[in-house]
């Protein structure tokens, strides 16, 4: 015995002239140019973010290499080894994210708050950690780069290819998280709005 | 001389009146329905790729569109944690631009409030209910069995005709 009180058929008559079934042409149109433009942007954004986070690694590892065997210490090859592998972790995060992002329809907002909380933790981390990483970071940076001096001699064109990337990466990198730090600024205003 | 037409401006063009039944269920604001359909144009180019064909394209859209919407409700609820998932009514009701003329009809806007007011877990199988989704493919849809899918519109029912003045 149907128990239903409603008329579904009815009811669906009535939903779907809410919005009439039609063939919208021109509004597709657009709507397909902004989202290839948006999904270029995106595309881009992140592969530059990547290709930058996997350059400082390999610019990590190299300098690993070349300071490894000479004079340097252990607590500066610690130091390095765990930077290596940091900056190896965020690369991996960057994929994952990107790759996750691209195979779950409707993530997009989520991801970019992810991203958004990724960076914040980067940055609020950074700064948290120099009261202390500063006295060993100066003590062991200038192990690190009299090491590095001392390598001029042997491979000039590689250190300074090194020490080059790193700070170009280092300075990209700086200028990406800023981006994002206003990201999130921006979503925090947007979420204040729509509480209000 | 006409011009090839694009598969991807094709089926939005085709499947854009369903994109907005479904948003409009779940968000009232014309300007957030706005992004929410580019938001949910551009998870089905991402997504269109791994579309196996396993299912209409007509539900595949209204899949993303569901996703998108229930997302976008989360975290305005999130946003306001004294509204209840439940009872975010405030989050859907009017249609307002560019459906104000249909609204403005009392059966459609009646039916609209009356889904807006139903808990979030109803709503969503009474809108792929209404968008012509089988039980099983609602079931799909949501990840939830066809008995669960049963109850929440036998639920959502009882509800609605209270709400619309059936008897």
């Amino acid at each position: 015995m149907n128990t239903d009180p409603l008329d579904w058929t009815e009811l669906r008559a009535t939903w779907q002239r809410m919005v009439p079934d039609e063939v919208r042409r021109q509004e597709a149109r657009d709507l397909a140019s902004r989202v290839r433009a948006a999904d270029r942007r995106w595309r881009l954004s992140i592969l530059i973010e990547a290709g930058l986070s996997f350059g400082l690694a390999i610019a990590l590892l190299v300098l690993l290499l070349l300071v490894q065997g000479r004079a340097a210490s252990a607590p500066a090859i610690a130091l390095l080894v765990v930077a290596c592998v940091a900056q190896v972790g965020v690369t991996y995060r960057r994929l994952t994210l990107w790759k996750a992002q691209a195979a779950a329809p409707g993530s997009w907002l989520v991801t970019q708050l992810a991203r958004a909380r990724l960076a914040r933790r980067i940055v609020v981390g950074a700064f948290g950690a120099l009261p202390l990483g500063l006295l060993a970071g100066l003590r062991i940076g200038t192990e690190l780069f009299g090491t590095a001096w001392n390598a001029v001699p042997e491979h000039p064109a590689l250190v300074a290819a090194v020490l080059g990337g790193v700070l170009t990466a280092c300075l990209v990198l700086a200028v990406r998280l800023q981006r994002l730090n206003g990201e999130v600024r921006r979503l925090g205003e947007q979420i204040a709005e729509l509480q209000t | 001389m006409s011009q090839a037409v694009d598969p991807f401006e094709a089926l939005l063009a085709e499947h854009l009146p369903r994109i907005d039944r479904i948003l409009a269920g779940y968000e009232r604001d014309p300007e957030r329905r706005r992004d929410l359909r580019q938001d949910v144009a551009l998870a089905i180019w991402r997504a269109l790729p791994g579309f196996r064909g396993d299912a209409s394209l007509g539900i595949f859209v209204g899949r993303i569109a569901q996703n998108v919407a229930v997302d976008h409700v989360r975290k305005m609820v999130r946003a306001s944690p004294a509204a209840p998932i439940g009872e975010a009514e405030g989050l859907v009701s009017d249609i307002g631009q560019p459906f104000e003329e249909a609204a403005s009809a009392s059966e459609t806007a009646g039916l609209q409030r009356a889904v807006a007011s139903l808990p979030l877990g109803q709503r969503q199988a009474v809108i792929l209910h209404l968008e012509d989704m089988s039980h099983a493919e609602i079931a799909r849809t949501l990840g939830i069995s066809e008995g669960a899918v049963a109850v929440r519109l036998h639920r959502a029912s009882a509800c609605l005709a209270q709400r619309m003045g059936h008897r």
